[in-house]
């Protein structure tokens, strides 16, 4: 095809698709609710709303096969700003204010699994599956992102990570795009359904086995039920969950190699090692802490299951761990700021990252001593380019910082420490719930509004690792280039 | 002779130690006031310190492992030892030397219970350790730190006084005696100062000590709110201001280049950091205290923090949360370089927020190349990364100390503040360590974990991890092995 100038198309493609699909949605959940009786105004306010401006959009815009930085940049960030936004309407239809819809929606479509819903009683089911549905999505375009698209613009060091699929690598954008976004959809579905089904063995009933293995899958943490898996009191279903978040935290990557018949290789990745040992170190301390609450055999279950809950960031509670006792949640507010392994829907920092400035603090105390031999820095036999860590630290710098100003925020809007911290913390990390008047079995509706809407662009600025807000804020990125790439 | 030198100098500050020791025996006849503890001291010092002048050697050019043990052994072995008037006065033997490590760090973190029945003698010569801690770390940071790289210091001190020569003992001499012109004279003026304001002279010394180390002990078990005499807040704030500045600028600045600290873009950062801490920290407290009355406390508390001194106009442990929120966040900072502020410092923020900025325009366009700048001088690669490792060493050692405390009894604000407090040398904290009580309280364990905070924090961490290298340990094989 001659290539026409189509600047500025691809952002508005990108856009229209989504919500062409969220339009889609909206009609299956429209015949959904109708099935079961329930209001569907929300639905169809909303696809009649996004029906049209997707039909725009898509017209307008064009699948470029290779968009300038520029165009990639505000098309991701556009697209998880305007589907939480429209994907909002159906909660305000459901009974939630404005800022708490919006709040849920984005807490869906992150992976988050904040909840601002006060009611969990008369909350429609309909709206329930389509909460833990925008999880799942979010999840596979989160993956996608963060696998196909992110390590080509090399954001917060990710052009290091181990993050590629197999197989001959599409130079193109778009193309990787569809490849990629297919592979996930694989996994996912497989994952999904082994999970509904373990759900459904172990005693739950069959619409929130698959609530919940939709919010599994993705790391996410949303659960029609008000108390979490604790609701249930099925230990066999937190076990199930112990297993799958273990796999939803732990590198796509590797969970397609796991699939494809070679789960040797998944053994190769040093994250996946350093993984496991946290989850390890962090059981065992809980466990210890929780021993004057629970016979042996709980505590273990409990520390296994919040460990991972956390560190995975997907936020699912098998008790009330706001009231553990204070070693135990201060450990469990450290997980929250270490995330889940690269290249999953899990959130946080990223154990990667973790490593990388671990090795160079290693490195810089043996260059204290020896102030000639530097040493590249490597992991897992892989060399890591001093970019690659500048930008790793930057990335830390800014995360830790949005967190400090959303804590002080909070603050000042009248919540107390723990929760202003751990509010602020559990969303950047987008893992869900929090300590104190956020804890797992409250919800965030006490928060006042601006409270709730600087959580809100927390999740967001949380889940697009940072960097692609900031910048944003750079006047240079809007200046118009002349040339067009 | 390898690895004599750090004994060498571990002896020359114990028999300092036995002079002051023996004054200080002097001083507590003529108050009549018990003398056994200091006089043990001293007696103490002097066998140790000369025992060690002879098994050590004195060495003008030692290795960069050498004068990096030295330096361990000099701020463990002093403060150990000038602990044991403490103990006579009555504490017990962790807290005597958690005190004197407060001391010597310039921390300002007490455990004392009893401020009624404690003798005054002890009150000065705890105010004193900070006195001569404040001095010390001074020159370690401007003229040693520098010269052996440490945490990234070699960027700031290209233009300490003296001569740009590569030995490091001519310059140490020159840079000691320029920083205490500058350091005994700003002394002399804050006593002057705090007897204008209204204090008595025994006061006023004991807290010019303690001002301009950014120490933060005071006699007075309410620090500063027990005079309830806005005069000597201004007073403090004033030299807090000065205390918390590069004494190296501040040297120049005196001998005929006036425009030093304003040309320096660590000090604007930190007095514009010092303003927005009081704006927002006046709007918090705006329904506490009527405008002034905020705008003194305000300014105070801020100062108080960020240079990591310590003292308190007011309880702030029972301030509206927004106001502690600012508080804490302070904590984080840390003073200037080149100053007896502890902390992580404004000039590592300056660098690594501007480097943070870098990033972002890489982002943007990778292909640009685009060198860190802090004022005049180019950040080179070895000092970003030098600065990236300390910061994560600092927030490793405060997020460790803080889940110990926790742990070990305390509630999370009292942990988490414990754990920077100390950490960062500035010495009341929240909750059950405001300013107004004491790290008593807290299991034995914390306190000795915290006494271990403030020497590791007081030394940039960096320094204490060198312990932990195999090779220093290793005695070497080849006598003319190639140095550092």
């Amino acid at each position: 095809m001659a290539r026409r100038n189509r600047r500025g198309r691809f952002a508005p493609y990108v856009i229209g698709a989504g919500l062409a699909g969220l339009t889609l949605l909206m009609a299956v959940f429209g015949l959904y609710a109708a099935w079961l009786r329930e209001p569907l105004t929300g639905f169809w306010v909303t696809g009649l709303l996004t029906g049209p401006l997707a039909a725009l959009l898509l017209w307008y815009g064009h699948s470029q096969a290779e968009p300038t930085r520029r165009e990639t940049f505000i098309g991701v960030m556009l697209l998880w700003l305007i589907i939480p936004l429209f994907g909002a309407i159906p909660f305000a239809y459901g009974g939630m204010t404005p800022v708490s819809a919006v709040f849920e929606s984005m807490s869906g479509y992150t992976a988050t699994g904040a909840t601002a819903l006060r009611d969990f009683e008369s909350f429609p089911r309909s709206l329930f599956l389509y909460r833990a549905i925008t999880q799942w999505f979010g999840g596979i375009g989160i993956i996608v992102l963060f696998v196909a698209v992110f390590p080509q613009l090399a954001i917060a060091g990710r052009q290091m990570f181990f993050a590629e699929l197999p197989g001959p690598t599409e130079e193109r954008l778009t193309p990787r795009l569809r490849h990629t976004a297919g592979a996930v959809l694989r996994v996912y579905l497989v994952f999904t359904i082994a999970a509904t089904v373990a759900y459904a063995l172990v005693g739950m009933p069959l619409f929130d086995a698959l609530a919940h293995a939709l919010t599994t899958v993705s790391a996410a943490g949303f659960s029609p039920h008000g108390l979490s898996l604790q609701g249930y009191m099925l230990p066999a279903a937190e076990w199930v969950a112990i297993f799958f978040m273990t796999l939803a935290g732990v590198g796509f990557l590797l969970n397609y190699q796991l699939l494809t018949g070679n789960p040797r290789a998944m053994w190769h990745s040093p994250e996946l090692r350093v993984y496991l040992l946290i989850i390890l170190v962090a059981s065992a301390l809980l466990f210890l802490a929780l021993q004057e609450l629970y016979s042996p055999g709980e505590a273990l279950r409990h520390s296994l299951f919040q460990a991972i809950s956390i560190l995975t960031t997907t936020g699912y509670s098998s008790a009330d761990f706001a009231a553990w006792p204070i070693p135990a949640k201060a450990v469990l507010v450290m997980l929250m700021f270490i995330g889940g392994s690269d290249g999953s829907a899990a959130g946080g920092i990223k154990i990667i990252r973790w490593m990388i400035i671990g090795s160079n603090t290693v490195r810089e105390l043996r260059c204290a001593l020896h102030p000639r031999a530097i040493a590249p820095l490597r992991i897992g036999g892989r060399l890591i380019p001093e970019e690659a860590l500048k930008a790793v630290a930057a990335f830390i710098t800014l995360y830790v910082g949005l967190v400090a100003l959303l804590a002080m925020i909070l603050a000042w809007f009248g919540a107390d420490f723990v929760t202003a911290f751990s509010a602020a913390a559990a969303t950047v990390g987008n893992v869900g719930p929090g300590l104190g008047l956020v804890g797992p079995v409250a919800h965030y509706s006490d928060l006042h509004s601006i409270s709730l809407v600087a959580l809100t662009f927390g999740m967001y600025a949380g889940r697009l690792e940072i960097i692609p807000i900031f910048v944003l804020l750079d006047p240079r990125f809007w200046r118009l280039p002349r040339r067009s790439r | 002779m390898r690895g004599r030198f750090a004994p060498y100098l571990l002896g020359v500050g114990l028999l300092a130690l036995a002079l002051v020791m023996a004054a200080f025996s002097g001083y507590a006849l003529l108050l009549r006031e018990p003398i056994e503890g200091f006089a043990i001291t001293a007696l103490t010092a002097a066998a140790l310190g000369g025992l060690l002048l002879k098994l050590g050697v004195r060495q003008a050019e030692p290795t960069r492992r050498e004068a990096l043990l030295g330096v361990l052994l000099l701020w463990s072995g002093v403060p150990l030892i000038g602990a044991i008037p403490f103990v006579h006065g009555d504490l017990t033997v962790l807290n005597a030397i958690f005190e004197s490590m407060s001391g010597f760090t310039t921390t300002g973190a007490t455990v004392l219970l009893d401020f009624e029945s404690f003798p005054k003698s002890l009150f000065m010569w705890r105010a004193l350790t900070q006195w001569i801690g404040g001095v010390g770390i001074i020159v370690l940071f401007i003229a040693v730190f520098p010269q052996l790289a440490i945490a990234g210091r070699q960027l700031f001190f290209a233009e300490a006084p003296g001569p740009t020569e590569e030995r490091l003992t001519p310059r140490l001499r020159y840079t000691a005696s320029a920083v205490l012109v500058v350091y005994i004279s700003l002394t002399l003026l804050c006593i002057i100062g705090y007897l204008l304001a209204g204090m008595t002279l025994y006061e006023a010394v004991a807290h010019a000590f303690t001002t301009l180390s950014a120490g933060g002990f005071s006699p007075n078990e309410l620090s500063f709110a027990g005079y309830a005499n806005p005069a000597t807040d201004w007073v403090a704030i004033v030299f807090m201001t000065f205390a918390g500045a590069n004494f190296a600028l501040q040297y120049r600045a005196v001998t005929g280049k006036p425009l030093a600290l304003l040309r320096d873009s660590e000090f604007r950062t930190y007095l514009g950091i010092i303003l927005i801490g009081t704006l927002l920290l006046i709007f918090a407290l705006w329904d506490r205290y009527p405008v002034l009355e905020a705008v003194r406390h305000s300014l105070f508390q801020a100062l108080s923090i960020i240079t990591t001194t310590g003292f308190a106009s007011t309880d702030f442990a029972t301030w509206p949360l927004p106001a502690q929120a600012v508080l804490v966040a302070l904590m984080f900072v840390g003073g200037s370089a080149g100053s007896a502020a502890g902390g992580i410092k404004v000039a590592r923020w300056l660098i690594i927020s501007r480097q943070a900025a870098r990033e972002l325009r890489h982002t943007l366009h990778p292909r640009a190349v685009v060198p860190l700048r802090v004022g005049q001088r180019t950040v080179p690669e070895e000092v970003l990364r030098a600065v990236a490792a300390f910061v994560t060493l600092y927030i490793g050692l405060f997020a460790v100390t803080t889940l110990a405390l926790v742990w070990l009894g305390a509630d999370f604000v009292t942990a988490l503040t414990a754990a920077i407090a100390c950490i960062g040398n500035i010495g009341p904290g929240l909750g059950a360590v405001g300013p107004m009580l004491n790290f008593a309280e807290l299991h034995p364990v914390s306190r000795g974990l915290l006494t271990f905070g403030m020497y590791a924090g007081r030394l940039e961490i960096v320094t204490v991890f060198i312990l932990l290298d195999a090779e220093t340990w290793r005695l070497p094989r080849l006598r003319l092995k190639a140095r550092g």
